[in-house]
């Protein structure tokens, strides 16, 4: 399983993390693409609220109670997962087309990013990004559970 | 006398709780999803609603929605492509979420048709494939249809109707 980004946005659209492997075309994110990216998230988790086929029982309006966290999108080169945790945080992968559902993989990736941010003392409030030593540890915590998946696949 | 008046028969398989998308268990009833197709649309080329229709028992959507979810889909289909991690994307082709399936279908002259139906429903890519034939049957060849309004073509509609009932059907829905 080939995987291309993966990125992380709190509530405010501020990208916590930017991992890319290689192979990937736009491996940086400049502060444009970043806006179109969580932008056109937004407005998507909004459609998908909207386009549910039965009656949004949470009241609130946004859809959250309908999304269960997890949803992807396919493209015919690209398919992207997105885990949403009820806090805001917005964990993003892209791999290739042909995979399946990673709801577990997301998961996984959530409970490494909170290892590294909320179970850290020395880490800063949700808003602030994650330090050196702490992306370079999430890095590869990452790039561990990409290849675990990837070698369950095989 | 008067007959008694009982509660109807429920077959067995209902009171013991099946899959919730075939038979939702009582208290489930609020999440049910319809099985199946749930609804077809079609969207010019400018991103304007042309076509929406509903095939199942699901909540309607009020008009002026249906053109700000076309729209909003067009810009989010673009986007998609603009955003590929690798060259060569042409927009999304599916959105699976937790209790439905989107699949969309780009035509080369930049029209888009897509239906959304309950998650794993086979099929719907051969459903698309036929409305879009269909559509340049009973839309583009009739010479009273403005292009790029809003479909009012009756053997459109009937068609797309009997497509959609074929994929139910094929499926066992």
């Amino acid at each position: 399983m080939k995987a291309y980004t993966f990125r992380v946005f709190n509530k405010t659209g501020v990208c916590l993390f930017n991992h890319a492997w290689p192979g990937t075309a736009h491996t940086s994110l400049d502060d444009d693409t970043r806006k179109m990216l969580f932008g056109s998230l937004f407005s998507l988790k909004q459609f998908i609220g909207k386009m549910t086929p039965f009656l949004d029982q949470s009241g609130d309006g946004t859809g959250a109670a309908t999304l269960g966290g997890y949803y992807s999108f396919r493209t015919n080169n690209y398919k992207t997962h997105v885990h949403s945790t009820p806090t805001g945080l917005l964990f993003l992968l892209t791999t290739e087309p042909g995979v399946g559902n990673l709801q577990d993989v997301m998961r996984k990736l959530q409970l490494s990013f909170v290892d590294v941010t909320a179970k850290n003392p020395a880490a800063g409030g949700p808003d602030e990004l994650p330090s050196e030593v702490s992306c370079a540890a999430l890095t590869k915590s990452v790039a561990a559970a990409i290849e675990a998946a990837s070698a369950e696949t095989r | 006398v008067r007959p008694r008046v009982t509660a109807p028969d429920f077959p067995a398989g209902r009171l013991r709780g099946s899959s919730t998308r075939v038979c939702p268990r009582w208290h489930d009833m609020s999440t049910a999803v319809p099985p199946g197709v749930h609804s077809i649309w079609v969207i010019n080329k400018s991103g304007g609603l042309v076509y929406q229709k509903s095939y199942a028992d699901v909540p309607a959507i009020d008009t002026n929605e249906t053109l700000r979810l076309a729209s909003i889909w067009h810009s989010l289909h673009a986007i998609s492509a603009q955003l590929s991690p690798v060259e060569g994307c042409l927009g999304i082709e599916l959105l699976e979420t937790q209790n439905f399936d989107l699949r969309c279908v780009q035509t080369v002259t930049g029209t888009k048709f897509f239906v959304t139906a309950s998650p794993k429903t086979p099929g719907l890519a051969n459903l698309l494939h036929a409305v879009y034939d269909l559509y340049c049957d009973y839309v583009m060849k009739n010479p009273f249809y403005e292009l790029e309004m809003p479909i009012r073509c009756e053997l459109f509609e009937q068609n797309v109707q009997y497509a959609v009932r074929a994929t139910n059907n094929a499926f066992g829905y």
